[in-house]
């Protein structure tokens, strides 16, 4: 069921764009060429996202055993939009000539990064930390770190603010590099190969601690590393696309309804819901032409995951 | 919580659930419009959007510049806006903006110029290398000032060059002499000093209290009209109350795109509590002072009136 939404949502973003011709509006039927293969990385790009994101959402719920932990609960997107702010606002509070445009992604990396270091460090994650105390830490980190964003954001000049704003709505990359596509297709490789060798771990070490304990899982290790897999996908999924909200939440749980809670299916169909879901909010917003530019996908992600999450609630999945 | 689903699936083998019959009918439809899309139409690539646009075909992702094309005569050569354009045609495709571009709108409208305001970072790689692709040309104007406008009319003269008209070059002639004149005015008002001039603040919003600084073409066109600009700042400059009353205005014109827009901020101004009586505030609609573009030149009379203390809504 997963794998025909997905290729579904794919076809159908190959398959509808701008008509062009004078009245504007859209075309249904597949280009060929150049148009082509715009659609075609722009599918493999939001597919790769969206596994990037789903994947790391499922490592910290198992980390977390929490339903509703998400990619930016560790203060991942708190920390890229910090790292951002800085890019572009320190050479022009110094005077120096402005970031060229890559500074917005090394900005973004290292703030991902440095939160999720600051996060595992506070939160003792290296010891195997309790999991509120991980939440809580990241939670607070995220709270200062959009402070800090904040309070950089008023050093540039009242103009260039939308150009700090303008990152944090989360944006599919239209032309993405290739090695931007390389090193999130080998970030999703290895996160997904990690986290299915140690499925049968992660089974039951979301049982409880004493039946973790008792079939031998070495739990700190194992929260050790589901903190790595989670808030590196995560890091690398910001930098690249800044904060896309709702997949690394619903993707997971998506999943869990159609294969189970196996964790030795639930990697790999969690990969493929969250690829689905993104690649449909992509369809959405190259169906929509508002005629004032493209919705950032984020926005599209929000409007329909939010919904689509509440709904999850009330059918009292996790009532229990 | 996880831990009881999970406890509650254990027994159950993995990936062995069938899908239910909602969603077992949805695959099915999918299924469906998939092999009609694939077989019922056949590969086809959108047209090139208004294919009979007249040569050099331009898209412009910024306001400013589609604004000032349309000041120049030139609507009819424009094949992509940004969101914000709103002096062409809405049906044009929506090529970007200052932040972010539509690779596959670019595309169709297939232009042979692409005009850019960039933002602080600079033109987005993967852009400069779209345009290299297709044969764009690239041009990256940053407006701010009069010297930027005089800039983007020797762009627009170079984009048309042989292909300029007759009536295109006496307009690109005399905005050029508008600007010059505006150079001179500033550059005489920065030698004269600004004694006797009446100090002006312009006001572009109430929600935060957003007033025009120095260095930018309203500047340049309050200066050249023969006032003094009593923000002491650059730019644009958000301004707390206090600092508002300690400003020492004569004036201050509220600008805004609409009657209504200009006279609310009129009004908050008016009721701070000024100590004794506040100075002369007048609410101003024209909405063509509010991009940095060559429409701006045509308000230029009604704001040196309004430094003068001449009309104004109040």
């Amino acid at each position: 069921m997963l794998c025909v939404f997905l290729a579904g949502a794919a076809l159908l973003r190959l398959a509808i764009g701008p008509a062009g011709g004078d009245g504007g509006g859209l075309s249904l039927g597949f280009a060929s060429g150049a148009i082509l293969e715009l659609r075609l990385t722009a599918v493999a790009s939001a597919a790769l996202l969206g596994a990037a994101l789903s994947l790391s959402g499922l490592a910290l719920q198992g980390l977390l055993r929490n339903p509703l932990a998400s990619p930016f609960i560790l203060g991942v997107s708190s920390g890229a939009g910090f790292g951002v702010t800085l890019a572009l606002a320190l050479p022009l509070a110094l005077g120096l000539p402005a970031a060229r445009f890559g500074g917005e992604v090394v900005g973004a990396s290292a703030g991902a990064l440095a939160a999720i270091v600051l996060v595992g460090w506070l939160g003792g994650a290296r010891r195997g930390g309790d999991p509120t105390t991980l939440v809580l830490t990241g939670v607070v980190a995220g709270a200062i770190l959009s402070a800090g964003s904040m309070l950089v954001e008023q050093l540039v000049p009242f103009g260039m603010r939308g150009d700090l704003l303008s990152w944090m709505a989360g944006r599919l990359p239209e032309l993405p590099s290739r090695a931007a596509m390389l090193t999130l297709a080998s970030s999703v490789a290895v996160g997904a190969t990690l986290l299915a060798a140690r499925a049968r771990a992660l089974d039951v070490a979301c049982l409880s601690d004493e039946e973790a304990a008792s079939s031998g899982v070495d739990l700190a290790r194992l929260r050790f590393e589901l903190f790595v897999v989670g808030g590196l996908l995560a890091a690398i999924a910001v930098a690249y696309a800044g904060p896309i909200g709702f997949i690394g939440l619903i993707g997971p749980h998506a999943a869990r309804r159609l294969v189970g809670s196996h964790h030795r299916a639930l990697v790999p169909a969690s990969a493929i819901a969250g690829a689905a879901l993104l690649v449909g909010a992509d369809l959405v917003r190259q169906a929509i032409d508002l005629g004032t530019g493209r919705l950032p996908v984020g926005v599209v992600t929000a409007i329909v995951g939010g919904p689509a999450f509440l709904w999850l609630l009330r059918r009292g999945r996790w009532a229990s | 919580m996880i831990g009881e689903e999970y406890r509650a699936e254990l027994d159950k083998p993995a990936g062995k659930r069938r899908a239910a019959p909602v969603q077992q009918m949805a695959g099915l439809l999918l299924t469906v419009v998939l092999i009609w899309l694939l077989f019922g139409r056949g590969a086809t690539a959108p047209a090139v959007s208004r294919p009979d646009a007249p040569a050099p075909r331009i898209a412009s992702m910024s306001p400013a510049v589609t604004d000032s094309l349309v000041e120049l005569g030139l609507a009819d050569h424009v094949v992509g806006r940004s969101g914000f354009c709103t002096a062409v045609d809405r049906a044009l495709p929506v090529v970007g903006d200052l932040r972010s571009f539509d690779a596959e709108r670019l595309a169709i409208a297939a232009p042979d110029v692409l005009f850019v305001q960039p933002p602080v970072a600079g033109v987005d790689p993967s852009l400069r290398e779209l345009c290299a692709d297709r044969g764009i040309a690239l041009v990256e104007r940053r407006l701010d000032g009069m010297r930027d406008l005089a800039a983007l009319v020797d762009d627009v003269a170079e984009v048309f060059a042989e292909r300029a008209d007759e009536a295109l070059r006496g307009r690109l002639a005399s905005a050029r002499e508008v600007l010059a004149t505006i150079e001179a005015g500033v550059a005489a008002a920065g030698a004269d000093g600004s004694g006797g001039r009446p100090r002006i603040a312009i006001a572009l919003s109430a929600d935060p209290f957003l007033f025009v600084g120095r260095g930018n073409y309203l500047d340049e066109l309050l200066v050249s009209s023969g006032g003094a600009n009593a923000v002491p700042r650059d730019g644009w400059v958000e301004l707390p109350v206090e600092s508002i009353l300690a400003l020492g205005v004569d004036r201050i014109v509220a600008l805004g795109a609409s009657d209504e827009a200009a006279l609310s901020i009129a009004n908050v101004i008016e009721v701070l509590p000024w100590r004794g009586a506040p100075p002369a505030i007048v609410g101003a609609t024209l909405p063509e002072l509010l991009t940095p573009s060559l429409a701006a030149l045509r308000g230029r009379a009604r704001l040196a009136e309004l430094v003068a203390g001449e009309g104004g809504e109040r």
